[in-house]
């Protein structure tokens, strides 16, 4: 029957009205690779009082807070947050952020995002 | 039946209004209004999500500086509470005494009036407040309402920009946005308030001779300026201001503190002056996930500010979120930088428009389903009639609730989707009958139609009012559930009695003029069903056996329906929850903890959230939570701050555009989610919002008893015993802190004495020198919001309690005291929290479910306490009453109590239901009995009911019990038109077993056409998170309902008559 037939239809493309598709997911900006050394923290990198020493140089300052580019688990530069003690000859000692276990990126920077692969060059142990 | 309709005096109600409207020109105009009014209404009643539940209720903070909580507790809390004792409408009261601050929340009954209740309540505590003890600081009484949570949020990010610049430009932006109409209370989340740090060191200031007292004193007194009064002179009067006010850090740093060698000493000389963010408290960055369809950052996190904009009471959340965002548009690229990112992180006008429109989109098909089954029952002209008045009368309903004030949310719209099946019956049963007529008869049309409908008027007066009482004490559910299934039962009465009106006047105006009164042939499907029904009726009737046997297959049927929920086949719950566009991680990390663990574990959380394929944007908020949401609100997270407290907020893809539901996916984080909670030892909780209305926690016990030392212990057996090891628990916490440690400083008096320093001065050095003193502000005139001066030692000076014999104190004599000299350094265990509800100093132990329901852990722990002891101490257990406080008990309370309360409510109402029914019955038949044979098609539902939840997997849930009582209205119409026709035939004379067989036979095309109708009605909802119980309710107890009916009512009648004859 033409009748039914019709209404079957118009019910059908009722139902396919109702099913919205997303947009389309952005592609990831370019992250170039970045070649950097990075240096590997380890016990020896803590004071007496049991915080850790970097070079001051490591530290950036991402949009006014303190932080340091982490070596994340698959070679990516990870901004961490950090609270900043006292600076002695080119080192600065870090209150809060860091575990003592973590790789830093050291710089230059600019060309380094929060996410950008690192490429590395020279791995250097803690003074 | 009368041979002269246009008598009034033989008319009944319907047939007089037919008789009036069937060939009036007021009809088409009527049509005409109630279509234009609806449609006027539809587009002018404010939309929401969910129907708004007013909950009045305030957190008065008042704070008693350096009393322990137990001291707050007997000084501000017990007090408090005894003057807001016996407020009229006040639900609970609960309290928190803290270190030198007291909480106390007052919760008033759900519907109360908001203005009025924290007016009355500013008023109690205000004209009270002699009867606080001396050293209690002003109250701050801070109203928690629905309206101050935010309806859009908008995140700005940047890289670029310092926190203290994206401050300054999220306060400008917000500045801007607050101009649009109905917007109310607006804020700005993260970034840094820019600030005059003044950075004070100790050696060169020992050097100097100056000390903060001394520097804090000359800043003071430099930072004035008042209006001095004014010249007059040659006619001309001029104004005076006189001082020298602050307003650059340049500024500040060229004051002369003191001299020394007879050369001044600058406040830089001792100090760092810098204009800029200082120490970081809190930290807010979004990240973008896989979904994210915008342009993406370098950057995979952001610093970012959000702007949250709530909307005023009663105002069109769609309206208002369009308008801040068509606002925002305007500000991209001028008053916002090219370089700041800005997201939409929350639109809740959207939100709730696209769930509306996607339910009047279900509403339409089935309005579509079920013209698209009357034109197969009755024809296209009949179906047209039918059709027209469904509009009408769905229109005027939804005309109603604007001028009620209602909103149109989503239960309203479903309350529509649920009515529709039943509003149709009365014009089908209407134009059902003027089909007869005009087949038979058709000589006057009007007559006819109005005698028809005058016929049926009885009735169909009755069934309708059945099904409206069924719904009726719907009204009386108390508590949360009240006012959110409130539409329910408001809107179907509205809409059935719309229909009946409709079906007496629109639809025999409309029949009059199209319908045609011929009959076509009875289909072949219909003529075999009738057949095989009239077959099987006399074969039942004519013999007792299979009567019996019949009877024993019903009560086996219902029996077994009835142990599915014994067996667990069937799970009970309250509401199943929804699928979402967002959902919430909270964090809580080790008591001492700082601001960067914290924000490392929230990283982490970012770090498994950022993978999943649906998630559009995150905030990270570490330090303070982000913009708050209502449960969020009823959970107390407003007061949740400090270096320990992060959250996550997720935002996914549209529902109506992923196949996935939120439920789903949260279930695929949880296990990276829990690790990273077991990894970093951190409370981390995933909430989700809750589809109805929201608690505190899904399971809750709180524990009262006489010693609250004895309660945290109790409290922390529970929760790392029966709690952690009950299956399907998650996020078991309880209100028992971990042990953390404080310095504090004593200071000897003697010594202090004899060097001539004071405790006082003593607290006031180290509060510079530890936490930093605000003095005054510096007057830069283009800043939004004010820029304080800040005392404050390097970080660096400050880190143990070794570094205090830093500090000096200077006596009157000018003497150096170091502080060391007179006072020590103690450490001892932070003092803990005392919570208390109602009076009752409480512990709470809570946790949420990872899935199914949270009745059945609750009813396994039940059981085990009731055996066993927990801490040496049998507890005694309640669920309604609240327990004495001379032993120890427990209450069970959460999601699970609410589930009690509404199906306990929902119970009676539906006893109410069936009395009010029974009795109505019993008017229009004259006997206590029939109504009973009527009423047996009621439990039958039940056996389609609980075996359609088992074969749809789904809970029993409160829609599902909402659902049962529809029900009851919906069947009871079925029997009722049965035995009527059953009593009609047996006055026309036939025999007792004729009259039973035809009855049946005649009324089984439109039984089966109304209940199909409203199966097919329903069908849209079955599919819907929430509502899909109600749906199951009604298709699979109409069905059993229906088919069951056809059979054991007219053998219910047959055996009633048989017995009373029997009887004589």
């Amino acid at each position: 029957m033409i009748r039914h037939r019709a209404l079957l239809l118009s019910l059908a493309l009722l139902l396919a009205g109702c099913t919205g598709k997303p947009p389309a997911p952005s592609p990831e900006p370019p992250r170039p690779v970045v070649d950097r050394a990075v240096l590997t923290l380890s016990a020896a990198a803590h004071t007496p009082s049991g915080n850790i020493m970097v070079p001051t140089d490591a530290i950036i300052d991402y949009a006014g807070l303190p932080g340091v580019f982490v070596l994340s688990a698959h070679d990516r530069a990870r901004f961490r947050l950090i609270k900043v003690g006292k600076a002695r000859n080119g080192k600065s000692e870090i209150l809060s952020g860091l575990r003592g276990d973590e790789t830093l990126v050291l710089p230059p920077f600019d060309g380094v995002f929060d996410g950008s692969p690192i490429h590395i060059t020279r791995t250097e142990g803690t003074p | 039946m009368t041979e002269r309709p246009g008598a009034n005096a033989h008319l009944n109600i319907a047939g007089r209004l037919t008789r009036y409207f069937i060939d009036s020109k007021l009809t088409a105009l009527i049509l005409l209004t109630a279509l234009l009014t609806g449609l006027l209404a539809l587009h002018l009643t404010p939309r929401t999500e969910n129907p708004q539940i007013v909950v009045p209720a305030a957190n008065i903070i008042v704070a008693k500086p350096g009393a322990t909580p137990r001291e707050v507790k007997n000084l501000v809390v017990d007090p408090l509470r005894a003057i807001l004792h016996g407020m009229h409408g006040v639900h609970h009261i609960y309290g928190m005494a803290l270190d030198s601050e007291g909480i106390v929340t007052v919760r008033f009954d759900v519907g109360q009036n908001r203005i009025n209740s924290l007016v009355r309540l500013y008023n109690k505590i205000m004209s009270n407040y002699n009867r606080m003890p001396p050293g209690t600081l002003r109250p701050i009484i801070e109203p928690l309402d629905v309206n101050q949570v935010p309806i859009v949020t908008v995140t700005l990010s940047s890289s670029r920009f310092s926190q203290v610049a994206l401050r300054a430009i999220g306060i400008d932006v917000l500045h801007h946005l607050r101009r649009t109409p109905g917007t109310s209370r607006s804020y700005v989340i993260g970034g840094q308030r820019r600030r005059i740090n003044i950075t004070l060191h100790p050696a060169l200031m020992r050097r100097y001779n100056v000390t903060l007292v001394d520097i804090q004193r000359i800043v003071e007194a430099t930072n004035i300026d008042i209006p001095s009064g004014w010249f007059i002179n040659a006619n001309h009067e001029a104004t005076i201001h006189a001082g020298g006010m602050l307003h650059s850090a340049r500024e500040i740093g060229s004051i002369v503190v003191s001299l020394y060698n007879h050369e001044p000493v600058y406040l830089r000389d001792v100090a760092t002056v810098t204009d800029g963010g200082g120490r970081v408290k809190n930290v807010h960055f979004i990240g973008f996930g896989r979904a994210y369809s915008h342009l993406r950052p370098r950057n995979l996190e952001l610093p970012a500010v959000t702007l949250c904009l709530a909307k005023k009471a009663g105002t069109n959340a769609v309206t208002v979120a369009n308008g801040v965002l068509a606002r925002l548009k305007v500000l991209e690229g001028t008053v916002i930088p090219p370089s700041v990112h800005v997201d939409v992180t929350r639109d809740d006008g959207q939100r709730a428009n696209s769930a509306v429109n996607l339910l009047i989109r279900h509403l339409f098909i089935a309005i579509v389903t079920v013209v698209a089954l009357l034109v197969v029952f009755l024809g296209w002209r009949a179906a047209a009639i039918v059709t027209v008045t469904i509009p009408v009368i769905l229109l005027v309903t939804l005309a109603v609730d604007y001028v009620a004030g209602q909103t149109i949310n989503r239960i309203t719209l479903f309350a529509l989707i649920l009515s529709l099946g039943l509003l149709v019956d009365d014009s089908i049963v209407v134009v059902e009958n003027i089909f007869r007529h005009y087949a038979t008869k058709g000589v006057d049309r009007v007559r006819s139609a109005v005698s028809a409908v005058n016929e049926i008027g009885r009735p169909t007066n009755l069934a309708t009012l059945a099904v409206i009482l069924a719904f009726l004490p719907m009204l009386s559910v108390t508590g949360m559930m009240g006012p959110y299934m409130a539409p329910i039962p408001k809107n179907v009465p509205i809409a059935m009695l719309t229909s009946l009106f409709v079906a007496y006047t629109v639809a025999p105006w409309a029949a009059r003029l199209w319908l045609k009164g011929r009959h076509g042939p009875e289909s072949l499907a219909t003529r075999v069903l009738r057949s095989g029904y009239e077959r099987a009726m006399r074969a039942l009737l004519s013999r007792r056996i299979l009567r019996w046997g019949f009877l024993a297959v019903i009560i086996l049927l219902l029996g077994g329906a009835m142990a599915l929920p014994a067996w667990r086949i069937v799970n009970f719950k309250m509401l199943p929850r929804n699928n979402n566009n967002s959902f919430d991680i909270t964090v809580r990390t080790p008591a001492g903890s700082t601001l960067e663990d914290t924000d490392r574990v929230v990283e982490e959380i970012g770090d498994v959230v950022r993978r999943n394929p649906y998630v559009t944007t995150y905030q990270l908020a570490a330090g303070g939570v982000g913009a708050i949401n209502f449960s969020g609100l009823l959970r107390g997270q407003a007061l949740k701050a400090g270096p320990t407290v992060g959250e996550v907020q997720v935002e996914l893809v549209r529902k109506s555009e992923r196949t996935i539901s939120s439920i789903d996916i949260v279930r695929a984080l949880r296990p990276a989610i829990t690790e990273i909670a077991r990894r970093n030892n951190a409370m981390i909780k995933i909430e989700q919002h809750p589809p109805g209305p929201p608690v505190r926690a899904t399971v809750m016990a709180e524990v009262f008893g006489p010693h609250y030392r004895k309660l945290e212990q109790i409290g922390n057996a529970l929760r790392y015993g029966l709690f952690a090891h009950t299956p399907h628990l998650v996020g078991v916490d309880s209100s028992v802190p971990h042990r953390s440690w404080q310095y504090s400083i004593a200071v000897d008096r003697r010594q202090a004495a004899l060097d001539g320093v004071t405790p006082a001065q003593v607290a006031q050095t180290l509060k510079g020198f530890l936490a930093g003193i605000n003095d005054g502000t510096v007057h830069i005139t283009r800043a939004k919001e004010p820029v304080p001066i800040r005392f404050r030692f390097p970080i660096a000076d400050r880190m143990g309690p070794q570094d205090l014999n830093k500090i000096f104190l200077t006596n009157p004599e000018g003497k150096e005291i170091p502080l060391s000299t007179i006072a020590t350094v103690v450490r001892h265990p932070a003092p803990r929290p005392i919570y208390q509800k109602d009076g009752r100093e409480v512990v709470y132990v809570t946790a949420g479910m990872s899935k199914g329901s949270p009745v059945y852990p609750g009813i396994a722990m039940w059981q085990y306490l009731k055996h066993h002891k927990v801490d040496g101490v049998h507890l005694r257990q309640y669920f309604m009453q609240d327990p004495g406080t001379l032993h120890y008990a427990i209450r069970w309370s959460g999601d699970m109590r609410l589930t009690l309360n509404v199906f306990r409510d929902l119970g009676s109402a539906f006893g109410v239901a069936i009395i009010l029914i029974y009795m109505i019955l019993v008017g229009y038949y004259r006997s206590f009995m029939i109504p009973f044979i009527v009423m047996i098609a009621i439990p039958l539902t039940l056996v389609g009911v609980l075996p359609g939840h088992a074969i749809m997997h789904q809970f029993f849930t409160a829609t599902s019990m909402i659902g049962v009582i529809a029900l009851a209205g919906i069947v009871v119409r079925n029997s009722l038109l049965l035995i009527d026709f059953i009593l009609e035939y047996e006055r026309a004379g036939h025999s007792r077993i004729e009259a039973v067989v035809q009855a049946g036979s005649v009324r089984l095309r439109p039984i089966i056409l109304t209940a199909l109708a409203i199966m097919l009605g329903t069908a849209v909802m079955i599919l819907d998170p929430v509502f899909g119980g109600l749906a199951i309710s009604l298709i699979f107890g109409t069905l059993a309902s229906t088919v069951l009916t056809l059979f054991v009512i007219p053998l219910g009648y047959f055996a009633y008559a048989n017995f009373t004859k029997r009887q004589g």
